[in-house]
């Protein structure tokens, strides 16, 4: 399933990085809870984000009020991974295009 | 948080057996549900949340009110970890307890110190007596819970 | 024991009035700083967090991590500087002379943030005001930012709650508080914003266009004309610039230009960028005063040329620069890892007083003070005003001037 992930800023993973050994829980998605029914997952669950930059994988939240086909994830070097720039534009932290899939737990 | 994110007691009562035993000391099924959002019981204080039927409940209703807490002199429970100090709470509760309203907009200042401060990043009770709830005649004001942007204070009063 | 005030660096919102208590050359306590800044300062306490001079991993004073450094920079033909945002403007002074003593390229973080509206800001074309000016608006709108997880004290100490018409009791609303966003944050939550209008992702040029059209009388989408008339009651506002408009639009703000032009026939309007570190306005006004571009500047050849090629990360794409001199900031954790992946092979001379993925993949790491905490200096808030920073402690490590300073004497020809 295609989704497009939009990023946001979190105060609470931002302090976590300024604490020894705080390893950020960056690793999550909020997605509609249509889409969590698409996808055949729920809450707290893993899901796999992949394009062609490379795939990460990330734990489900729900958000009641995210649109359909739209995920939020938090600022971090994690969602790095899948974000590019292309020539002469900005990068696109607000609008990354992936492949979503449930992972077999 | 606003009124509607707040769990009411109706929904609270959805989750009790509903069977108004009055094992826990209260009459009905929803005086407990008021008791339990007021902090004044605990989930375990009805005995038939304990059973095996009402585990998914006992759990939800324990992620509400379980754990460790201390409800102030006014009724205002502080999480701390949902706190990101931003100091919204100060400045409203500045702008509202400073002042009391007599009739129609006639506003007299108090002369009274800051009831919250921010401390290395978290909210803070200093001055329990300036705040409104200890007025005489008490006036319930809410302000510094309807305008936190994250839910960590709560009026339980 | 010492207790005093002091500013707080952890964002631009430069917050003057922190109060720290220090006892035996550690902090105590912080009053008044939210989340963001006690987690930034208390963090500089430990010392596993901070870095040391460090030349290919190997800890050095300060004589050979800075012959390291000046030894890389000088070989290099094509060297970039990068960052000076988390930089007094002292610093961004003498780094600026250091990139046109090297004929350096030099950029920081704006070119891929809010260096466009800083831009249009300078060189007059936007018209922009400080926090002050605040207290005349009767309408603030943040668009596409997200100030309580941002700059958490941007609310409570410039704009809404410190509105002098603000009122907590009354029936009267002397200033409404809009929201335009894709993700009902926690600012546009109903408790905080008084009116929030969600759009889609990628969705801010239509509705702008549709409030065009909407100011010229034609029938227009429902929220965009609830937006509208908001903006028709009002006569002074106040829009605060977000990250999610600059990268809705790609930078180009032609069309939030027009929007505006349109505006002016009944009110005013003042944008203030949001921006993140806490002195990128600075370095912006430092450049542009210095060469009239506030970033992508080249300085190759003792002349200062300025294009889109000039950014960071078209130049490191291209591959083309050779060796990078990056001040106080983090690419390795804010940038695409497909763009990174060229640095392999690239030396990399890093300024930073806290250990990040940068100075991690650096070959020689300088490490310096904390500014704000533990030296002093000048920054611009992102409202354009300069706030004194006044160092509050103590320490042996010298500061991002001081050893910008020496660079610069070791690689004067």
């Amino acid at each position: 399933m295609k989704l497009t992930i939009v990023t946001y800023r979190d105060i609470f993973l931002w302090s976590e990085r300024y604490k020894e050994n705080g390893q950020p829980a960056a690793a999550l998605v909020r997605l509609s809870p249509k889409d969590l029914a698409d996808l055949g997952i729920a809450a707290g669950e893993k899901l796999k984000l992949t394009n062609e930059e490379g795939s990460i994988v990330v734990d489900v939240l729900a958000e009641p009020k995210c649109p359909s086909g739209y995920g939020y994830m938090p600022v971090s070097p994690l969602v790095n991974r899948l974000t590019t720039c292309r020539h002469g534009k900005l990068p696109n932290f607000k609008h990354i295009e992936v492949k979503a899939e449930a992972l077999e737990s | 948080m606003a009124k509607k994110d707040k769990l009411q007691p109706l929904q609270v009562f959805q989750y009790l057996p509903g069977t108004n035993c009055k094992k826990c000391g209260f009459l009905t099924c929803f005086a407990f549900a008021f008791a339990l959002i007021g902090r004044e019981k605990r989930p375990e204080d009805c005995p038939d949340l304990l059973t095996e039927q009402y585990i998914s409940a006992l759990d939800f209703l324990n992620g509400h009110f379980g754990g460790d807490f201390s409800v102030e002199k006014t009724g205002l429970l502080i999480d701390e970890e949902k706190c990101c100090g931003c100091g919204d709470c100060v400045a409203v509760c500045d702008k509202c307890q400073g002042t009391v309203m007599f009739g129609s907009g006639i506003v007299i200042p108090r002369n009274v110190p800051p009831v919250l401060k921010i401390v290395d990043g978290r909210v803070r009770v200093v001055e329990w007596e300036s705040c409104k709830r200890c007025m005489d005649p008490p006036e319930y004001c809410r302000v510094c819970e309807e305008r936190c942007p994250f839910g960590a204070l709560e009026l339980v009063r | 024991m010492s207790a005093g005030e002091m500013v707080c660096t952890a964002c631009s919102c430069l917050c003057d009035d922190i109060e720290i208590e220090i006892e035996n050359g550690r902090i105590v306590s912080m009053e008044k700083a939210c989340r963001k800044g006690t987690a930034f300062f208390f963090g500089s306490e430990n010392e596993r967090l901070r870095t040391v001079h460090l030349v290919d991993g190997k800890q050095v004073d300060t004589d050979q991590a800075l012959a390291a450094a000046a030894g890389l920079l000088s070989r290099a033909r094509r060297p970039l500087v990068f960052g000076m945002d988390n930089a007094s403007l002292e610093a961004q002074r003498q780094g600026i002379e250091l990139a046109r003593m090297l004929g350096a390229v030099l950029d920081d973080s704006s070119s891929f943030c809010q260096g466009k509206l800083t831009h249009d800001i300078l060189t007059g074309t936007l018209p922009s005001c400080t926090f002050d000016q605040i207290h005349d608006s009767d309408l603030i709108i943040y668009w596409g930012s997200n100030p309580h997880n941002a700059q958490p004290r941007h609310l409570s100490r410039f704009s809404l709650y410190a509105h002098r018409k603000y009122h907590e009791m009354g029936a009267t609303r002397y200033v409404t508080m809009a929201v335009v966003d894709v993700r009902e944050s926690e600012t546009a939550g109903a408790g905080v914003a008084h009116r929030f209008f969600r759009i889609l992702p990628g969705e801010d040029s239509n509705f702008i266009a549709a409030i065009i059209e909407g100011i010229k009388g034609n029938p227009v989408r429902k929220d965009a004309s609830g937006f509208l008339k908001l903006l028709k009651q009002s006569r002074h506002c106040v829009i605060f610039a977000g990250l999610g408009l600059t990268y809705s639009l790609d930078n180009d703000f032609s069309l939030f230009y027009e929007m505006l032009k349109h505006l002016g026939g009944w009110m005013k309007t003042f944008v203030i960028p949001m921006s993140g570190h806490y002195n990128v306005r600075g370095f912006n006004y430092s450049l542009y005063n210095a060469t009239g571009c506030v970033n992508k500047v080249n300085f190759a050849g003792g002349a200062v040329s300025h294009g889109d090629e000039f950014s960071l990360l078209e130049q490191v794409k291209n591959r083309a620069a050779d060796c990078l001199l990056i001040v106080g900031a983090d690419p390795f954790s804010s940038l695409p890892i497909s763009v990174l992946k060229h640095l392999d092979g690239v030396p990399l001379v890093t300024l930073d007083p806290f250990r990040t993925a940068t100075t991690e993949a650096s070959s020689v790491v300088l490490g310096v003070s904390l500014t704000g905490l533990e030296s002093g200096g000048t920054a611009m808030r992102m409202d354009g005003t300069t706030v004194t920073l006044m160092p509050a402690k103590w320490t042996d490590k010298q500061s991002d001037v001081q050893i910008l300073e020496r660079l610069k004497e070791l690689l004067r020809p």
